[in-house]
């Protein structure tokens, strides 16, 4: 089962904000993913969902859909 | 989606993007509201997604690849944030909120592919194309649009005709002078050189006020159902069957009572 284009987004979000530690004095402010994607659109009850997530295995096969690219900037919401 | 589902319109395709990268923006602003200590915003996506692009008539439809299907074109999305003072500078005015659609009053004059024809080039509303062809001609709608002349000029005498939406009753606090009660007309082009004749049931009415969006009048009875037709010029009128509710609010009989005569 493939994620929504959200879900997939938000877990990236959440694992770089998840590397900050307490008296680590390093910090990522702005993060720049350029990753092969997997995309489609399905269909639900009465609307469309998008779908995104990253490749299902490391080595496509040719059952698998064709891959595009995802390219997400992500920057630090300012205090 | 698979190989055999003949794809999505582009604009129902972008719908369902921008709706997940909503639900990202989303989140990510509750999260900075509930004070967690590092959270991140979207600030660019970019994304290349191997597609089929397909043509319906007017209607561009997106299918994504299916497996092995290596022949697919490859779609670039570049997606950026924008402020609000940006979605405002490029969204219309909502001078056109509450105006009846152009199908509604276009109704078959015009084809459903024409009609869309219509939509790429910003013409959503009656007074949008009556705008359009007073700035720029027929001409050149019939270029921008590909609408063959005589069509075109038949649905523009049809937008510039009265088009009747509603009928409804007025509150009780709002009457005219002498106490009797007031409907109030809403529509489209109800208003011309002259002021209205309006009749109920082939009896005429008193205009209280009119404007071009909605009349008032006062008819000597009620009847709960009943034809109204607003004159606006010698021989163009729009009729409206309609049907008072028991309440303050009326609804209109099935739209199939709606016709223009000339």
């Amino acid at each position: 089962m493939r994620r929504p284009l959200a879900s997939t987004i938000l877990e990236l979000a959440a694992s770089v904000a998840a590397t900050r530690r307490p008296g680590l004095s390093l910090a990522v402010r702005r993060l720049e993913l350029n990753l092969p994607f997997e995309c489609n659109v399905v269909r639900r009850a009465d609307s469309f969902d998008f779908v995104g997530d990253v490749p299902r295995w490391r080595w496509p096969t040719a059952f698998d859909p064709l891959l595009g690219r995802l390219q997400l900037i992500l920057e630090e919401i300012a205090e | 989606m698979n190989g055999q589902d003949p794809g999505l319109p582009i604009e129902q395709f972008i719908q369902a993007l921008t709706a997940q990268l909503d639900r990202v923006q989303s989140a990510m602003a509750m999260k900075a509201r509930a004070g967690l200590p590092l959270t991140f915003a979207v600030k660019d996506l970019r994304l290349d997604l191997r597609a089929h692009v397909d043509m319906v008539n007017s209607i561009v439809l997106i299918r994504p690849a299916a497996p092995g299907e290596q022949e697919a074109s490859t779609l670039h999305l570049d997606i950026t944030t924008i402020t609000r003072p940006m979605i405002e500078e490029n969204t219309r005015e909502a001078q056109t909120s509450g105006e009846p659609s152009l199908k509604q009053v276009l109704g078959p004059t015009l084809s459903e592919d024409e009609q869309r024809r219509l939509e790429w080039i910003g013409v959503q509303s009656v007074s949008q194309l009556q705008q359009l062809h007073s700035e720029s001609g027929e001409a050149a709608i019939e270029r921008a649009a590909d609408i063959p002349v005589n069509r075109l000029r038949l649905a523009l005498e049809r937008s510039s005709q009265p088009f009747v939406t509603h009928v409804e009753q007025m509150p009780p606090d709002q009457t005219a002078p002498d106490g009797s009660m007031l409907l109030r007309i809403r529509g489209a082009n109800l208003l011309r050189d002259m002021p209205p004749l309006v009749h109920i049931d082939n009896q005429p009415v008193t205009v209280v006020s009119a404007s071009p969006r909605e009349l008032v009048v006062a008819p000597m009875t009620l009847p709960a159902t009943g034809t109204v037709s607003v004159q606006t010029a010698p021989g163009v009128a729009g009729l409206r069957n309609f049907q008072l509710g028991p309440r303050l609010q009326s609804s209109l009989a099935p739209p199939s009572g709606a016709e223009v005569m000339q």
